[in-house]
This record gives C-alpha cells, sequence and structure tokens, in this order.
C-alpha cells in the first residue's frame, strides 16, 4: 500500500465525495415530472441550512396527485424530484418511503455560508402499481363497475392526524379501472391512450 | 467514440473513495473510529438557529426547549411540549454543535420528542426550538423534518469554515 500522509488524503477523499456528490446533483436536477404519468410538480416549502449542515426530509405528494414515483431502476436511487440550488446534493433513502405519498431525503448544503432549498416532488395521479405498458393512460371519472374482490387497500400518513387514501381496482367490460379516493374526490386511471 | 457509463464512473469513484480511507488507517495503524471522532469533527463550530421551525405554520409561536449538553459517548430523550395557546407541534430546529446528531423520534399532538446523540470526543450542546400552532400538524401538506447534524468539517477547508462559522 502506497504511505500517503492523512492530511492530504483525507482532503483527496473529501474533493472525492464532492465529485460524486455533484454527480448525484446532476442527475437530480432532471424535471420532476420526466418518466412520471399523470404528474404535476409539487413545490415544498423553502429551508434555510447552515453551512456544511445536513437534515432529513420527509416530503409529501399531496391533493389529486398523491402518489410520489421513484422511477430509479439501480438501488432505487430516484431523481423524481428536482431542487434550486447547486450548493445542495439530495440523496434519496428509498427503504424510507413506506407510504406511497412518502419522499426521504438526507440533504446537505456543502457551501460555505447559509443556503436555502426547494424541493419538488413528481406528484402523479396513478399509483405506481398501475400496470399500464409505455407508461400509457388516462384520467378517468369512476365508472362503478364492479369491484375486483380483495384489491381495497387503505395508506395513512404516520402521526398523530393520519391522512388516508383509499384504493382500489374496477372490472369494466373495456378492461381495468384503477380507482383512488382522497379527501372525498375520487378519480380513476385506465391504461390505454 | 468512447461512452462512459455514468454508474460504473460513481461506482469507481466511491471504490477509490473506499480504497483512500482504507489506505489511511493502514499507514496509520489505528483505529478508524477513533481518527474520525478525533480529527474530523469542529467540535467548537456551532450550527445557529435558522427560524426553520415556523416556516409555513400558521399562527406559529416558536417555543424553545432547554440547553442540553451532551457528554461523549452521551445519548439523550427530550421532549418538547407547546403551550395550551397555540397546543399543536409542528415543525422544529435547533441551535448545536456540529458533532451532535438530533433526530426527532416520536409526534403526538401536542409534543414531539427527540433523541440527541454526541459523535465526537468532546462535550457539546443542542437547545431544541419547536414551532407550535393553533392548527393542527398535517404531514402531508407541509413535510417534517427527521434529523440535524453537521459535516464533518475539521482539517477539510479550516481557512474558509474557521471555529464557529455559520
Amino acid at each position: 500500500m502506497t504511505a500517503i500522509s492523512r492530511p492530504a488524503a483525507t482532503q483527496l477523499a473529501v474533493v472525492l465525495g464532492i465529485v460524486m456528490a455533484l454527480a448525484y446533483a446532476g442527475a437530480a436536477s432532471a424535471a420532476a415530472c420526466d418518466g412520471v404519468p399523470q404528474c404535476e410538480p409539487q413545490t415544498q416549502a423553502s429551508i434555510r441550512y447552515s453551512a456544511w449542515e445536513t437534515k432529513g426530509w420527509a416530503y409529501y405528494c399531496t391533493g389529486d396527485h398523491p402518489y410520489y414515483w421513484n422511477t430509479a431502476q439501480v438501488l432505487g436511487f430516484g431523481n423524481n424530484f428536482s431542487f434550486d440550488n447547486k450548493c445542495f446534493t439530495v440523496t434519496e433513502n428509498p427503504f424510507a418511503e413506506d407510504e406511497p405519498s412518502k419522499f426521504d431525503a438526507t440533504i446537505t448544503n456543502f457551501c460555505f455560508k447559509h443556503e436555502n432549498i426547494t424541493v419538488t416532488l413528481g406528484c402523479s395521479q396513478q399509483s405506481t402499481g398501475v400496470p399500464c405498458k409505455n407508461n400509457t393512460s388516462k384520467v378517468v371519472k369512476d365508472p362503478n363497475c364492479p369491484i375486483v374482490s380483495g384489491t381495497q387497500k387503505t395508506f395513512c400518513s404516520q402521526g398523530p392526524v393520519p391522512a388516508c387514501i383509499q384504493v382500489w381496482e374496477e372490472q369494466c367490460a373495456s378492461g381495468a379501472v384503477y380507482c383512488t379516493a382522497d379527501e372525498a374526490v375520487i378519480w380513476c386511471v385506465t391504461c390505454g391512450p | 467514440m468512447l461512452r462512459v457509463n455514468g454508474d460504473i464512473v460513481k461506482a469507481a469513484v466511491t471504490v477509490a473513495a473506499m480504497v483512500l480511507a482504507w489506505s489511511v488507517t493502514e499507514v496509520e495503524g489505528r483505529n478508524a473510529r477513533a481518527l474520525l471522532h478525533e480529527h474530523v469533527f469542529d467540535t467548537e463550530r456551532l450550527l445557529d438557529h435558522t427560524g426553520s421551525e415556523c416556516v409555513g405554520v400558521p399562527d406559529c409561536v416558536s417555543v424553545e426547549g432547554p440547553v442540553t449538553v451532551l457528554g461523549v459517548d452521551q445519548i439523550r430523550v427530550l421532549a418538547v411540549s407547546c403551550p395550551d395557546s397555540h397546543p399543536f407541534g409542528w415543525h422544529w430546529d435547533t441551535e448545536q454543535h456540529e458533532h451532535l446528531h438530533v433526530r426527532l423520534v416520536g409526534r403526538t399532538r401536542t409534543a414531539l420528542t427527540f433523541s440527541m446523540s454526541n459523535r465526537a470526543d468532546a462535550a457539546g450542546q443542542s437547545r431544541i426550538f419547536v414551532g407550535c400552532s393553533t392548527q393542527l400538524f398535517d404531514v402531508t401538506r407541509s413535510g417534517s423534518q427527521q434529523s440535524r447534524s453537521g459535516v464533518r468539517s475539521k482539517s477539510q477547508f479550516p481557512w474558509l469554515l474557521g471555529g464557529g462559522a455559520r
């Protein structure tokens, strides 16, 4: 093993870390709705960070676009979010995303002064579980077809005031329809253009 | 033209960094965790209170918890409650040393519970601020901060960060 002085090695490791961070930052700077069907961007509140500071944050898709998509194919580190400040790295924690609406990330300010960051999520009306090929789908009113047995599920956010969404599948003559109820609003998704 | 897969580059850089870190330990012949604790945290640097506890919180008042001092290897759990006038807890912030890790571990309608741990070889202190409202907290509309800590800054760029840098 080649001997390297510790300060030099440490600083080199930091430089490599920043290179990696910038690589991930580049990946995350794509539009939040890229590749997400029936999507709208939902912008979160701007948060202030001190220099060289890390915070963990959980953000949620809400309203009539309650589904957060993570379309990543490698280790679950997706890019269906964006942020507005290059001082930051935003590293998604897919294993903490245990609710259909939840985005979880570790956010670090690598600049040498206070900075603000605003995160935008790509939020969909279509659950990631809807099996439409090539992301071709459309949103329709509830056709009130027969509900497929065993498909009714309720997902609630954790905490003292849970927010819940209900999902179910209906079988119509034209094919399967996938429905969601959120805050008394009901909509459905069918596959096809 | 040669094309390089971005994931491969990231993986290569990661492996290089790991080898480098291992080589440091090898050269020094010392425990890596001890090295991190002794030489990487700037135990004098304070992360200041940025007022995040009331961002986006309707009719918010900021409630300060007590100053908590953590010795080496100590972990403490602390609950901060909201007053009757503004009973519902929303967001939170801290003033804390870089080497402390503060984490939200529980939430009721009127109080937030935190764990605080010390990751270095010197004592540190933290004060927690909770944003309290007259309206119920709604996690899906506002999100929830989970943790706060400093990036290990000692010996990296001391001429820029310095002690107590903000």
